[in-house]
C-alpha cells in the first residue's frame, strides 16, 4: 500500500476551554484536493496552521509522506501555504516575491529566472514582474501568492480561504482556474474555506468540521446527497428547515413517516428548496419515496430566475419556503413534490 | 466661505509664528550690535560676532564633538533597541508595559538630579570629562525614543509576512534580515532622527559629565549666554541647526522617500 501524502492522527488543540481541534484524523492521498469546510471558529484554520507548523498541537502526530513532521520547524516542512490575505512582501517586486523561496534554496540565478518566468506565465502574470504588490489588483495579488507557493514545488499545498478576499464575480472565475491549475500541477492540496459551494465545486473530497470535530468526510456528491446529520445537511445546501413533532417515536410530514430511534421530541425535516416540483395540478405524479406536501401559497418573492414562495402546508404549523421557476398566484392551492434524496429527516 | 478662508489663514499664520518666530529672533540677535526694547528689530547690525565665533576654534571643536557624540549615540541606541524592540513586538513578555515604561525613567525625572547623580558615578569610574561618558549617558536616556518607535514599527508589520517567508524555508535569522528589517526601515529612520536631534541639543548630561574638560555645542552656548553674550549664543545656536538639517536631508536623500512617507501609515 502506498503511503499517504499527508496523514493526520488524533490531532488535539485546546485554547483554554475552546476545543479548536478535537481528535481530528484524516489523510490526503495521491494528488487530491481536500477541502476542509466549517463555519468560522470551527477549527479549520487551526488545522491548516498546525500542518504548516505555526500552531503547536497538544497531542497527535502529522506525517508527510510517512515522515513525522509534528515537531519540525515550519521552515523545514516543505509545505507551501497561501495565506488568506496573501502576505505578499510589500518591499519586493512580484519577481522577487516569487523568487524568494528559490533563493532560500540556493538555486542558481539562471534557474531561478527560468522557474519564476514559468510561474508568471503559468498564472497569466506576464508583464507584471517588476510591479510592487500594492500596484496589483486583488486577483493578481492572489495569483502572485499562488505562484510564490507552487514555484518551490512543495510536497503539499495549503490554501487558507484563498478566494475570500476577492469580489464575487472574480471569485467564481478563479475558482475554476484554481481547480484546473491544481489538476495540471498534480500538487496535493489542503484547502480551507467557510464557503460550502466553493468547497463542493472544486474539491475531490470534503471534510466538514464543527467545534473542532470532523462531522463527515466524503466526496462532494456523497456529502451533498447523504448528509450524515442536521448540521451537515444545513451547511451544504440552501435549505428549508421544518420542525415536526415526534409521536410514539415516529415523525410524520405529508405522506412520509420516519422512525426516530432516540428520545427526541422534535424531528427536523431539511428540504433542498431548489429541488422541489411545484404544481397546481392535484394529480401530479410522484414516486413512492417522494415527499408530497399540499397547501396554499401565502406569499412570494421574485428572485430573478425563480420565485421564492411562502407556503402554508397542511399539518405543519410554520411557513415552509420553497423556490420554483413557475409563476403561481398567492392564494392558489398547490402540491409540492420533493424527490427522494432532496429531503432528509433527522 | 470667506470666514473659513480667514480662519485657515489665521491658523496657518499662528503656526508659522510659533514655529518660525523664535528662529527669526535668533537670526536677528546674531547680527545685532544694539537691540533695546521696544524696537522690533535691532538698532545696529554687525557681523562682529559671527567673525568672533569662527576665529575662536573652540566653536568648531565643540560642534565636531556634538556631531560625533550624536552619531555614536544613534549607533549604540539602534544596536540596543533593535533586538529589544523585536522581543517586545513579537513575544509575550511578562510585564511588557512595565518594562517599556522603565526605559522612560531617565526622561521621566527632572534631568538635573538624574545626571548629577550619574556624573558622580561616572567620576568614580573615570568617565567624567570623557566623550564616552556623554555618549553612554545619551544612549541610556535616548533609548526610550528608539525603543518605543521601533517596537511600534515591528508591531505594525503583520506576523504573516514573516510566517510566509518561514513557510518557504527561511530560517528565523534570514526572515529578520530579508523581511522584517527592510520593512522596519521607516521606524528605524524615525528613531534615529529623534535620537540624533535629542543628543545634539542635550545640555544637562553633557554639562555635568563633560565640562569643563570637553564642551559640546549646547554647553558652549550656555557658557556664552551666561556671560550675557546673547549674540554669541545666537550664532552658535544657528550653527547647531546645520548638522541636524544635514542629517535629515541625507536621510531623505539616500533612504528612499517612500520609506519616510510610509511613516504615516
Amino acid at each position: 500500500m502506498s503511503v499517504a501524502v499527508l496523514e493526520c492522527v488524533n490531532l488535539k488543540k485546546y485554547y483554554g476551554h475552546v476545543r479548536a481541534l478535537d481528535d481530528v484524523s484524516f489523510t490526503i492521498e495521491g494528488s487530491e484536493l481536500l477541502a476542509v469546510i466549517g463555519p468560522s471558529g470551527s477549527g479549520k484554520t487551526t488545522l491548516l496552521r498546525s500542518v504548516a507548523g505555526f500552531v503547536r498541537l497538544d497531542s497527535g502526530r502529522i506525517y508527510l509522506h510517512g515522515q513525522d513532521i509534528t515537531d519540525l520547524a515550519p521552515e523545514k516542512r516543505d509545505v507551501a501555504m497561501v495565506f488568506q490575505n496573501y502576505a505578499l512582501w510589500p518591499h519586493m517586486t512580484v519577481f522577487e516575491n516569487i523568487a524568494y523561496g528559490l533563493k532560500i534554496k540556493r538555486i542558481d540565478k539562471a534557474k531561478i529566472r527560468e522557474k519564476v518566468e514559468w510561474a508568471l506565465k503559468f498564472l497569466g502574470l506576464e508583464g507584471l514582474a517588476d510591479r510592487k504588490p500594492s500596484q496589483l489588483s486583488g486577483g493578481q495579488q492572489q495569483r502572485v501568492a499562488l505562484a510564490r507557493a507552487i514555484v518551490v514545488e512543495p510536497k503539499l499545498l495549503l490554501l487558507d480561504e484563498p478566494l475570500s478576499n476577492l469580489d464575487a464575480k472574480i471569485r467564481l472565475r478563479i475558482r475554476f482556474e484554481l481547480k484546473a491549475l491544481q489538476q495540471k500541477l498534480g500538487i496535493p492540496t489542503l484547502y480551507v474555506t467557510h464557503d460550502q459551494e466553493e468547497a463542493l465545486s472544486i474539491a475531490d473530497r470534503v471534510i466538514i468540521i464543527h467545534n473542532g470535530k470532523i462531522l463527515q468526510v466524503g466526496t462532494p456528491e456523497e456529502i451533498y446527497r447523504n448528509p450524515s446529520n442536521l448540521f451537515v445537511a444545513d451547511f451544504v445546501g440552501v435549505n428549508t428547515i421544518i420542525k415536526v413533532p415526534v409521536k410514539n417515536g415516529v415523525a410524520k410530514i405529508g405522506n412520509v413517516e420516519k422512525r426516530i430511534p432516540n428520545q427526541q421530541k422534535i424531528a427536523t425535516v431539511v428540504i433542498r428548496a431548489d429541488e422541489v416540483i411545484l404544481s397546481t395540478n392535484k394529480n401530479v405524479e410522484s414516486g413512492p419515496e417522494d415527499l408530497v406536501l399540499t397547501g396554499v401559497i401565502r406569499g412570494r418573492l421574485y428572485l430573478g430566475s425563480k420565485y421564492r414562495y411562502e407556503m402554508e402546508v397542511d399539518g405543519v404549523n410554520e411557513p415552509v419556503f420553497i423556490n420554483h421557476g413557475s409563476d403561481v398566484e398567492t392564494g392558489t392551492e398547490v402540491k409540492v413534490v420533493v424527490p427522494k434524496g432532496s429531503y432528509f429527516i433527522f | 466661505m470667506a470666514l473659513r478662508l480667514a480662519l485657515k489663514v489665521i491658523i496657518v499664520a499662528l503656526i508659522l509664528i510659533l514655529m518660525i518666530g523664535p528662529l527669526v529672533g535668533i537670526v536677528l540677535w546674531s547680527f545685532a550690535r544694539r537691540w533695546y526694547w521696544p524696537s522690533p528689530i535691532p538698532q545696529e547690525f554687525t557681523l562682529k560676532f559671527w567673525l568672533e565665533v569662527f576665529e575662536q576654534g573652540r566653536v568648531l571643536d565643540s560642534l565636531v564633538l556634538s556631531v560625533t557624540v550624536a552619531l555614536i549615540t544613534v549607533a549604540f541606541s539602534l544596536a540596543l533597541a533593535l533586538p529589544a524592540a523585536y522581543g517586545f513586538a513579537r513575544y509575550k513578555l511578562p510585564m511588557e508595559r512595565v518594562l517599556l515604561i522603565l526605559f522612560l525613567m531617565p526622561q521621566a525625572f527632572p534631568q538635573l538630579p538624574v545626571f548629577i547623580n550619574l556624573a558622580s558615578i561616572f567620576g568614580r569610574i573615570g568617565l567624567r570629562g570623557n566623550m564616552w561618558g556623554i555618549i553612554l549617558a545619551h544612549t541610556m536616556a535616548s533609548l526610550v525614543f528608539s525603543l518605543w518607535i521601533i517596537t511600534a514599527t515591528f508591531k505594525s508589520i503583520p506576523l504573516e509576512l514573516e510566517q510566509a517567508a518561514q513557510n518557504l524555508g527561511a530560517s528565523r535569522f534570514k526572515v529578520f534580515w530579508t523581511i522584517t528589517f527592510p520593512l522596519a526601515i521607516p521606524g528605524l529612520i524615525a528613531g534615529s532622527i529623534f535620537v540624533f536631534l535629542w543628543s545634539m541639543g542635550e545640555f544637562t548630561a553633557a554639562f555635568f559629565i563633560g565640562a569643563p574638560f570637553i564642551q559640546t555645542a549646547p554647553v558652549l552656548m550656555y557658557t556664552a549666554s551666561m556671560g550675557y553674550n546673547m549674540q554669541i549664543a545666537s550664532v552658535i545656536s544657528i550653527i547647531l541647526i546645520v548638522p541636524s538639517l544635514l542629517f535629515m536631508i541625507l536621510i531623505e536623500r539616500y533612504l528612499k522617500a517612500e520609506y519616510i512617507s510610509g511613516l504615516g501609515g
